[in-house]
């Protein structure tokens, strides 16, 4: 058969996007297996900690560690932790879990596909736009989906799963891959739902179900309410609302779960951020001084020129929708994901402490934009001008090799210039030569590195304290089971930045010994730990206080040791705390010298324990 | 009683609950009395 002209250039644009496919999967790849520990962030040093209690407890809900905003268990952390105690090695555990979930996208890409009779064109098409290392950095698209530890990667792709099962089902495919897609759907919507309340709720299903609602009530036949879509929303709703019932039964709150409505004043300022915001998800708009024609502004405008090419191809399927009445199936799923997103990201507010809008938000909106770009570019194999055909398959594809060149030298120019990693990396192995079981980090001005070092240390406790002695940074997104001092046997350190180290108390330092600097990094080594971060009784067996403890000193001075010596004046050295009792009988143990005592008063001195006025007394 | 002979004092068995609330301990001193406070540890009796 002969093959016309212009769809000989189509194959070879095919071509050049497979061949453009496999280099975007191998840098990816690469970055997952030789990289991951060089993105180590803030929070993602979060879900390594989380990691490492999933595998110590065998349990998806380790009762030692801490969550953040969501559970983090609609994530690959599970799977994570089972190759990290098959390997021994977090980093490559979590890349080899990162590689797992870009070929489960590339899958469900691919099912999309079939159902929309694209061909390998659009589905390639597809695929790139979805791996391109759009915004980066710690809430950015790539890091969310697909690097590092990729927190929201599971729930994002929730959504377009179950639309590919829900296309399974209208084009009444009952077969048994389409059954186990349908159990697999709706086992992610229960663990994402336990994990972060409504949000894929309110931001993909709740929409495609108002699609096909809408779709079901303009057919004019109440019967189509008894199809297996229906049944299978019912499905996902009873999978929801489980989800929901579990996740109060652990009784955790999710972030999603506390929201107010906008108010007037902030109306139109969140409706530019939220406009914006699609943009920064992109990468399509720059920070403060950028040159245009540096490789940095060049790649902005590349990823600019992208995102206006989403919005429009939005755009043309909403006029598309008006003048033929009738769009295809994933399109109107898109639109009204698009609607409901929209509409919820401009009634609630949506961000955080900083004020700063949760771009992050727009992700699984723009999973079904890209999904709609692709097959409007798809349509360019159907322009009979074969000049404009190939100005536009030319000027396309060059792009997109241009954002993803651009994107992927700036990915490797961040990584070599962060070298965070080298200097923990330091860190650990000193910690581990000396057999420290507990490290202290010190200071706000290492209190980003000291989460990191959590990431890094297999064997040691790592506590964060910010310049108030405040652990916040360890327990958010952390463990608390070492900040009392009775759980900090054997050998302790201290690390801080040297400009922090004035502010240390003389009592963290009078035993102190100096080891190294690694950086400008300061290392001590005590031979048993002065800290402690929690004071008198809680869930634990065994807890020991000082008197720097949160105690209220009365007639006594805080020596440099820590010790409390009274000035030999009746009243109370040590006193208060003021706290509430822990069911069981306790034993409690004072230890002191006594330096100096008169004649006359020779065991009067007393330790007492004291409740609602009842005392005892020793 | 505290004693200058000795380094450690001992409530044994308290029997605490959840209700009890404004919990606190304190060491009480005479007058001439000069004492160094080093520590109080609490321990849940099996």
């Amino acid at each position: 058969m002969k093959v016309k002209g212009a769809w000989k250039k189509v194959d070879v644009a095919t071509i050049v996007l497979l061949l453009v496919f496999v280099a975007q999967l191998a840098f990816l790849f690469y970055i997952c297996l030789f990289h991951t520990r060089d993105l180590v962030d803030y929070d993602s040093s979060g879900a390594y900690v989380h990691i490492r209690e999933v595998l110590r407890q065998k349990s998806l809900f380790p009762s030692t560690y801490l969550p953040a905003t969501t559970m983090d268990v609609d994530s690959t952390v599970g799977l994570a932790a089972i190759l990290y105690g098959l390997t021994g090695r977090i980093f490559l555990s979590q890349g080899l879990c990162n590689i797992f979930i870009v070929l489960c996208y590339t899958f469900v890409i691919f099912e999309i596909c079939k159902r929309l009779k694209a061909n390998l064109f659009t589905t390639l098409l597809i695929c790139i736009m979805f791996f391109i290392p759009y915004s980066r950095g710690m809430l950015g698209y790539w890091s969310m989906l697909f690097v590092n530890v990729a927190p929201n990667t599971v729930r994002d792709l929730t959504p377009i799963f179950y639309m590919s099962v829900l296309l399974d089902l209208h084009d009444k495919d009952y077969s048994v891959k389409t059954k186990i897609k349908l159990v697999i759907a709706l086992g992610l919507i229960l663990i994402t739902t336990i994990s972060t309340g409504i949000y894929v709720f309110a931001f993909g299903l709740l929409a495609l179900m108002a699609m096909d609602f809408i779709l079901t009530v303009f057919s004019g036949d109440i019967k189509n309410f008894l199809s297996s879509v229906w049944g299978f929303h019912l499905a996902a709703c009873i999978s929801f609302v489980t989800g929901m019932i579990i996740q109060k039964h652990l009784g955790f709150v999710s972030a999603a779960a506390d929201r107010t409505l906008i108010s007037t004043s902030e109306a139109p300022n969140n409706f530019m951020r939220w406009f914006m915001g699609i943009f920064e998800l992109f990468g399509g708009v720059a920070g403060a001084n950028v040159s245009a024609f540096e490789p940095i502004g060049l790649e902005v405008l590349c990823k600019c020129v992208l995102t206006w090419f989403y919005l429009g191809s939005v755009v043309f399927f909403i006029c598309s929708w008006i003048k033929e009445k009738e769009v295809p199936k994933h399109v109107s799923y898109g639109l009204m994901v698009c609607l409901v997103d929209g509409f919820v990201l401009n009634v609630l507010v949506t961000t955080y402490g900083a004020g700063t809008f949760e771009f992050r938000y727009h992700i699984i909106p723009m999973f079904f934009v890209m999904i709609m770009a692709g097959t409007l570019a798809g349509r360019v194999g159907e322009i009979t001008n074969h000049l404009l055909k190939n100005v536009l398959l030319s000027g396309g594809i060059a792009l997109l090799v241009a954002a993803i060149g651009f994107s992927e030298v700036g990915v490797m120019r961040e990584i070599n210039e962060n070298h965070d990693s080298e200097l923990l990396f330091e860190v650990n192995r000193i910690l581990v030569d000396n057999q420290i079981s507990t490290a202290v980090v010190y200071g706000e001005g290492s209190v980003i590195r000291g989460r990191q070092l959590r990431a890094f240390a297999d064997h040691t406790n790592i506590i964060v304290a910010n310049d108030e002695w405040n652990v916040a940074p360890t327990v958010w997104g952390g463990v608390t089971y070492a900040l009392d001092n009775a759980d900090q046997s054997g050998r302790c350190a201290l690390i801080t930045n040297v400009a922090d180290f004035e502010k240390i108390p003389e009592y963290y330092m009078s035993e102190a010994e100096p080891y190294s600097t690694v950086g400008d990094l300061g290392i001590f080594f005590y031979e048993e730990s002065p800290f402690d971060f929690e004071r008198a009784l809680n869930g634990k067996k065994k807890l020991i206080d000082f008197p720097y403890s949160g105690y209220t000193l009365g007639n006594a001075k805080l020596q440099e040791n820590g010790d409390a010596l009274s000035d030999g004046t009746f009243g109370y050295p040590i006193s208060g705390l003021n706290y509430q009792g822990v069911d069981g009988t306790w034993t409690y143990t004072l230890k002191y010298v006594i330096e100096k005592e008169s004649p006359g008063n020779k065991g009067n001195s007393s330790f007492e324990v004291i409740s609602n006025g009842e005392i005892w007394t020793k | 009683m505290l004693s200058a002979d000795k380094t450690e004092a001992v409530i044994e068995n308290l029997p605490i609950t959840s209700e009890m609330t404004d919990m606190e301990n304190r060491v009480t001193t005479q007058e001439g009395t000069i004492i160094r406070i080093k520590s109080v540890t609490m321990e849940r009796n099996e």
